[in-house]
Protein backbone atom coordinates (compact mmCIF):
# COMPACT_ATOMS: atom_id res chain seq x y z
CA UNK A 1 0.00 0.00 0.00
CA UNK A 2 1.45 3.02 -1.04
CA UNK A 3 -0.03 6.63 0.40
CA UNK A 4 0.19 10.08 -1.34
CA UNK A 5 2.86 12.84 0.22
CA UNK A 6 2.26 15.22 -2.35
CA UNK A 7 -0.13 17.45 -3.55
CA UNK A 8 1.04 17.44 -7.12
CA UNK A 9 -0.64 13.57 -7.11
CA UNK A 10 -3.31 14.59 -4.96
CA UNK A 11 -4.86 14.97 -1.83
CA UNK A 12 -2.22 14.56 1.09
CA UNK A 13 -2.19 11.20 2.90
CA UNK A 14 -4.70 9.52 0.62
CA UNK A 15 -4.12 5.83 -0.62
CA UNK A 16 -2.24 5.88 -3.85
CA UNK A 17 -4.12 3.51 -6.13
CA UNK A 18 -1.76 2.07 -9.03
CA UNK A 19 -5.44 1.09 -10.63
CA UNK A 20 -7.15 4.23 -10.20
CA UNK A 21 -7.69 5.79 -13.49
CA UNK A 22 -5.89 8.69 -12.38
CA UNK A 23 -2.50 7.20 -11.57
CA UNK A 24 -3.20 4.44 -14.36
CA UNK A 25 0.65 3.40 -16.14
CA UNK A 26 2.35 5.11 -13.27
CA UNK A 27 5.72 4.28 -12.60
CA UNK A 28 5.70 3.39 -8.55
CA UNK A 29 9.42 3.31 -8.83
CA UNK A 30 9.83 7.11 -9.95
CA UNK A 31 6.92 7.73 -8.04
CA UNK A 32 9.11 6.66 -4.61
CA UNK A 33 11.95 8.42 -5.18
CA UNK A 34 10.81 11.49 -6.08
CA UNK A 35 9.09 11.31 -3.15
CA UNK A 36 5.90 11.59 -4.43
CA UNK A 37 4.30 8.72 -2.32
CA UNK A 38 5.40 6.60 0.09
CA UNK A 39 5.18 2.73 1.81
CA UNK A 40 2.17 2.67 4.18
CA UNK A 41 2.20 0.90 7.47
CA UNK A 42 0.26 -2.30 6.91
CA UNK A 43 0.12 -3.10 10.59
CA UNK A 44 -1.56 -1.96 13.80
CA UNK A 45 -0.23 -0.12 15.65
CA UNK A 46 0.25 -1.97 19.22
CA UNK A 47 -1.22 -1.50 22.31
CA UNK A 48 -0.26 0.57 25.17
CA UNK A 49 1.29 -1.67 28.07
CA UNK A 50 -1.22 -1.92 30.60
CA UNK A 51 0.01 -0.58 33.99
CA UNK A 52 -1.26 -0.60 37.71
CA UNK A 53 -1.85 2.44 39.40
CA UNK A 54 -1.40 3.10 43.24
CA UNK A 55 -3.43 5.49 43.98
CA UNK A 56 -4.52 4.15 47.50
CA UNK A 57 -1.90 5.31 50.06
CA UNK A 58 -3.67 5.10 53.78
CA UNK A 59 -4.96 1.68 53.86
CA UNK A 60 -2.10 0.02 51.04
CA UNK A 61 -0.34 -2.71 52.97
CA UNK A 62 1.82 -3.66 50.18
CA UNK A 63 3.60 -0.16 50.51
CA UNK B 1 -11.88 37.00 -38.36
CA UNK B 2 -10.70 35.96 -34.92
CA UNK B 3 -13.57 37.58 -32.28
CA UNK B 4 -12.27 36.62 -29.00
CA UNK B 5 -8.73 36.11 -27.27
CA UNK B 6 -8.01 32.56 -25.91
CA UNK B 7 -5.18 31.60 -23.37
CA UNK B 8 -3.41 28.80 -23.91
CA UNK B 9 -3.67 26.84 -19.84
CA UNK B 10 -3.08 23.55 -20.67
CA UNK B 11 -2.75 20.51 -18.10
CA UNK B 12 0.36 18.41 -17.68
CA UNK B 13 0.30 14.84 -15.93
CA UNK B 14 3.57 13.24 -16.21
CA UNK B 15 3.67 10.16 -14.57
CA UNK B 16 0.24 10.91 -12.66
CA UNK B 17 2.15 14.17 -11.10
CA UNK B 18 0.62 17.46 -12.05
CA UNK B 19 3.71 19.64 -13.27
CA UNK B 20 1.21 22.48 -14.90
CA UNK B 21 2.59 25.24 -12.93
CA UNK B 22 6.45 24.26 -13.65
CA UNK B 23 5.33 23.64 -17.67
CA UNK B 24 5.38 26.52 -19.65
CA UNK B 25 5.39 24.79 -23.53
CA UNK B 26 3.95 21.06 -24.93
CA UNK B 27 4.36 20.45 -28.33
CA UNK B 28 2.41 16.90 -28.92
CA UNK B 29 3.01 15.40 -32.25
CA UNK B 30 1.05 12.38 -33.56
CA UNK B 31 2.92 10.93 -36.47
CA UNK B 32 2.08 7.95 -38.21
CA UNK B 33 4.69 6.47 -40.69
CA UNK B 34 3.44 6.99 -44.68
CA UNK B 35 3.42 3.64 -46.70
CA UNK B 36 3.53 4.04 -50.06
CA UNK B 37 0.50 1.97 -51.94
CA UNK B 38 0.88 2.85 -55.44
CA UNK B 39 0.79 0.13 -58.13
CA UNK B 40 1.02 -0.09 -61.48
CA UNK B 41 -1.85 1.60 -63.47
CA UNK B 42 -2.41 4.24 -60.46
CA UNK B 43 -1.50 8.13 -61.94
CA UNK B 44 -1.65 9.24 -58.55
CA UNK B 45 0.29 8.44 -55.18
CA UNK B 46 -1.76 6.43 -52.56
CA UNK B 47 -0.58 6.23 -49.08
CA UNK B 48 -1.49 4.01 -46.01
CA UNK B 49 -0.95 4.50 -42.41
CA UNK B 50 2.18 2.82 -41.04
CA UNK B 51 3.34 2.50 -37.57
CA UNK B 52 2.64 4.98 -34.88
CA UNK B 53 6.01 7.40 -33.87
CA UNK B 54 4.48 9.65 -31.72
CA UNK B 55 6.06 12.05 -29.40
CA UNK B 56 6.01 14.77 -26.61
CA UNK B 57 7.69 17.79 -25.81
CA UNK B 58 7.69 19.20 -22.47
CA UNK B 59 9.44 22.49 -21.29
CA UNK B 60 9.93 23.47 -17.36
CA UNK B 61 11.01 25.70 -15.46
CA UNK B 62 14.00 23.86 -13.52
CA UNK B 63 13.17 23.67 -9.74
CA UNK B 64 14.95 21.32 -7.71
CA UNK B 65 13.05 21.87 -4.45
CA UNK B 66 10.97 18.63 -3.34
CA UNK B 67 7.96 17.49 -5.21
CA UNK B 68 9.22 19.96 -8.40
CA UNK B 69 10.75 19.63 -11.25
CA UNK B 70 13.72 17.65 -11.02
CA UNK B 71 12.39 15.28 -8.35
CA UNK B 72 9.93 14.39 -10.81
CA UNK B 73 11.84 13.81 -14.45
CA UNK B 74 15.01 12.64 -12.98
CA UNK B 75 13.68 8.99 -11.41
CA UNK B 76 11.71 8.98 -15.51
CA UNK B 77 15.01 9.01 -17.06
CA UNK B 78 15.61 5.36 -19.02
CA UNK B 79 12.18 4.83 -18.38
CA UNK B 80 9.07 4.26 -19.68
CA UNK B 81 5.44 5.85 -18.05
CA UNK B 82 2.18 7.60 -19.03
CA UNK B 83 1.82 11.17 -19.90
CA UNK B 84 -1.14 13.06 -20.55
CA UNK B 85 -1.86 16.45 -22.08
CA UNK B 86 -5.45 18.63 -22.03
CA UNK B 87 -6.48 22.22 -23.11
CA UNK B 88 -7.12 22.95 -19.36
CA UNK B 89 -7.63 21.26 -16.14
CA UNK B 90 -10.32 18.39 -15.77
CA UNK B 91 -13.02 19.72 -13.71
CA UNK B 92 -12.41 16.13 -11.68
CA UNK B 93 -9.15 15.01 -11.74
CA UNK B 94 -9.41 12.16 -14.43
CA UNK B 95 -12.37 12.87 -16.19
CA UNK B 96 -11.87 14.63 -19.35
CA UNK B 97 -14.06 15.22 -22.38
CA UNK B 98 -14.98 15.93 -25.84
CA UNK B 99 -14.87 19.51 -25.77
CA UNK B 100 -11.59 18.95 -22.72
CA UNK B 101 -9.95 15.71 -24.08
CA UNK B 102 -6.80 13.96 -22.63
CA UNK B 103 -4.35 13.51 -24.81
CA UNK B 104 -2.44 10.40 -23.88
CA UNK B 105 0.97 8.36 -24.70
CA UNK B 106 0.86 5.38 -22.71
CA UNK B 107 4.35 3.99 -22.12
CA UNK B 108 5.91 6.83 -23.56
CA UNK B 109 10.30 6.53 -23.39
CA UNK B 110 12.61 9.17 -22.09
CA UNK B 111 15.86 9.21 -22.86
CA UNK B 112 17.70 12.19 -21.64
CA UNK B 113 16.92 15.21 -18.99
CA UNK B 114 18.84 18.35 -20.47
CA UNK B 115 19.22 21.36 -17.58
CA UNK B 116 19.74 24.57 -19.31
CA UNK B 117 21.61 26.63 -16.80
CA UNK B 118 21.84 30.37 -18.78
CA UNK B 119 23.22 33.65 -16.95
CA UNK B 120 20.28 35.61 -15.42
CA UNK B 121 17.59 33.27 -16.79
CA UNK B 122 15.44 30.64 -14.46
CA UNK B 123 16.81 26.79 -15.26
CA UNK B 124 14.64 25.10 -17.48
CA UNK B 125 14.63 21.08 -18.43
CA UNK B 126 13.34 20.74 -21.95
CA UNK B 127 12.05 17.37 -22.56
CA UNK B 128 11.19 15.13 -25.02
CA UNK B 129 8.69 12.04 -24.54
CA UNK B 130 9.24 9.23 -27.19
CA UNK B 131 7.21 6.29 -28.18
CA UNK B 132 4.30 4.75 -26.85
CA UNK B 133 0.46 4.00 -27.60
CA UNK B 134 -1.47 7.46 -28.40
CA UNK B 135 -5.06 7.24 -27.34
CA UNK B 136 -7.56 10.87 -27.17
CA UNK B 137 -9.41 10.03 -23.46
CA UNK B 138 -12.81 11.79 -23.41
CA UNK B 139 -14.70 10.17 -20.52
Amino acid sequence: MYVILSERLGTVGDKFDPKDKRHAGANIDALLAGGFIGQGSTTKPSKSAKTETDTDTDTDTKD
Amino acid sequence: MATSTLLSNPHVLINAVNMSDQCTAANFSINYAQLTATSFGDVDSKYVKGTGDHSLTLSFYGSFAASETWASLNALVGTTFTVIVSPEAPATPGTYSATNPGMTLTGTFLAALPVNFSLSELTTMDIVCSGGVYSLDVS
